[in-house]
């Protein structure tokens, strides 16, 4: 679980701190204020700490704002131990005719473990080098490939180092981002929802893919998957979309069509064929997946996120979007009873959804001046939202009056 | 300096408010915070709350805004007093109800060549007795309506910015309703 952090130069985060997140968390703002700024610094962190190229780019950050020396330092509760990790790039050299800026990447792991207080520096990468706490042989490593997953390559499973490396990987691999709409990678075929029945070819090929720890956002595959090698999850999917949970679904099969003879590419080879069909509750129909409203899809893709990629951390963007508000308030209880093991953080707008938190939950967030600014709620003002909602307001109408004129 | 809260039936009400606050009192950073509802029956039901919050957040002078809607202005003021003011914690004298006649909007209509900072090309007849329109909203939309018979004007858009412009002398000429709120804060600055 993430229980801090520091966001600086990323975007309109010019500093930014986050403290004692707990497991479950609302950013609240206006449009603009940096609360989807935030949700992606934290995502960014996550798997340019894993990637093998990490450093080869920066998705979310051109080169302009790479010159802004973006850094991010999350603070990982996993067990009975605390974890630092930090990454920053900076720029120690201007960009000449025909070459860019150089830049210098660094990353740190440091442990504090129950009962202490002091941190541990377990690594400290910069460049290609890698140096550690325990004074061992300093290490070179690809500049591109993080460190991460490279000392989990190179060290043996019996080095003492190797067990926090595989806990603090095990964290960032399930942080994910949950964008407000179903938003599909444009250049990644492998995620790309697929229209009709899936071929086996296809579906082997995103199996493969995601066997190798690649995430996706497929709702179709991850159902075929469920159904396939999940049996328990894809039930449990049904339940809580079906007439005893948000009552949108009455059923979801997947019908596999064995033996087809394909016409192209080679007239003649059989093939097999998985076919996906949802059945809304209120209508007699069988329906692809892009035949569902917007608001299903979008249940439906949150509903997976949390019982099928079981994510330490589900960043979530905006889940009203497009849900009815008596159906938003189910959905967000049903993320609410899973915080711990999941934590939820999300970005939103609805009343509704502010209603299903707790003060305590909640971080505000605004921006100054082209800036992005946080704060929780004082104590003081915990306890009056506590009575403004015992006369029969809501916390969304109480966050409203706190805005600053 | 005063601190004001500035309670009406909607957001755009509150937000017009707070520019006609700030000009009367000629101090473009006055802190004003607003609440707007939706309609009048959020305003009688929750205003005392939320004059109380308001109150402990640090606000010392508050305005309650409350249309008169055809109705007696005498009627509504005292509709105001018993159901916002009276069950909250602010003092009498610390807050001022004003009643607009018919609606806000005929605020701005009393000077609607205002409208001509918005929409260069819209430049409207001077309207004698504002208060005596029936929907002054309305009216307006009417009036805005281009050579399309498309409407330019937007209460929820468009308020706040007329606001920025109508002339306040004349303002209180043609509106007696806006008196009040004009003596409160200028003796409250």
């Amino acid at each position: 679980m993430l229980t801090s952090a520091h966001i600086k130069n990323f975007r309109s985060c010019k500093d930014v701190k986050l403290d004692n997140l707990g497991h479950m968390v609302a950013l609240v703002g206006r449009n603009g204020a940096g609360k989807t700024t935030i949700l992606k610094a934290l995502e960014w962190v996550a798997t340019t700490a894993l990637a093998s190229d990490a450093f080869d780019r920066l998705p979310e950050i051109d080169p302009g704002e790479a010159l802004a020396e973006p850094s991010v330092d999350i603070e990982i509760h996993a067990g009975d131990h605390a974890y630092r990790y930090c990454v920053a790039r900076t720029f120690w050299e201007e960009a000449t005719q025909g070459r860019p800026p150089r830049v210098r990447d660094q990353e740190s792991l440091s442990l504090r473990s129950s009962g202490d207080n002091t941190w541990q520096r377990l690594f400290d990468r910069t460049d290609d080098r890698v140096t550690f706490g325990d004074r061992r042989p300093t290490v070179e490593l690809n500049p591109s490939t993080a460190a991460i997953p490279a000392l989990s390559s190179l060290l043996a499973n019996s080095d003492p180092l190797q067990p926090h490396i595989v806990a603090v990987t095990e964290v960032l691999q399930r942080v994910r981002y949950y964008p407000g709409q179903l938003i599909f990678h444009p250049f990644d075929p492998v995620d790309k929802e697929p229209s009709g029945p899936i071929s086996e070819i296809m579906y082997d090929h995103w199996a493969a893919a995601h066997a190798s720890g690649q995430p996706s956002t497929s709702v179709l595959f991850r159902v075929i998957y469920a159904h396939t090698n999940r049996p328990s999850i894809f039930a449990e999917l049904k339940q809580l979309m079906g007439p005893g949970g948000l009552d949108l679904l009455r059923d979801i099969r997947v019908v596999t069509i064995g033996d087809v003879e394909e016409a192209r590419p080679q007239p003649g080879r059989r093939r097999r064929y998985y076919d996906v069909t949802f059945s809304p509750t209120r209508s007699g129909a069988e329906l692809s997946l892009d035949q569902l409203s917007g608001g299903t899809r979008h249940a439906l893709y949150l509903l997976l996120g949390l019982l099928y990629d079981e994510s330490s951390t589900m960043l979530i963007e905006q889940p009203e979007d497009g849900i009815h508000p008596g159906l938003l308030a189910k959905l967000i209880d049903i993320l609410r009873v899973n915080t711990d093991p999941t934590q939820i953080m999300l970005a939103s707008h609805s009343p509704v959804v502010l209603s299903s938190v707790q003060p305590r939950d909640l971080i505000l967030v605004d921006i100054c001046e082209g800036s992005t600014a946080v704060r929780t709620l004082t104590a003081s003002e915990i306890q009056r939202a506590e009575d403004y909602m015992q006369r029969d307001g809501s916390l969304a109408e109480y966050l409203e009056l706190l805005q600053e004129e | 300096m005063a601190r004001y809260a500035v309670l009406g039936e909607d957001r755009s009400d509150v937000e017009t408010l707070q520019v006609l606050i700030r000009r009367l009192a000629a101090n473009p950073r006055l802190r004003v915070k607003t609440k707007g509802y939706d309609g009048c029956g959020g305003l009688l039901r929750k205003g005392a709350r939320d004059l109380d919050e308001f109150s402990k957040q640090g606000c010392d002078r508050f305005v309650v805004a409350y249309d008169a809607d055809r109705d007696d202005p005498l009627t509504r003021r005292e509709l105001a007093r018993t159901r916002v003011l009276a069950p909250s914690i602010v003092a009498p004298e610390a807050c001022c109800i004003v009643v607009p006649v018919q609606e806000l909007e005929a605020w701005l209509l009393a000077d609607v060549s205002a409208v001509v900072n918005i929409w260069p090309t819209w430049r409207p007849d001077p309207i004698a007795n504002p208060e005596r329109i029936e929907d002054p909203k309305e009216h307006l939309e009417k009036l805005s309506r281009d050579s399309q018979r498309r409407p330019r004007y937007s209460h929820k858009l468009n308020n706040p910015d007329l606001a920025r412009h109508v002339d306040l002398t004349v303002l209180e000429r043609k509106c007696p309703s806006f008196i009040a709120l004009a003596a409160f804060v200028r003796a409250n600055p």
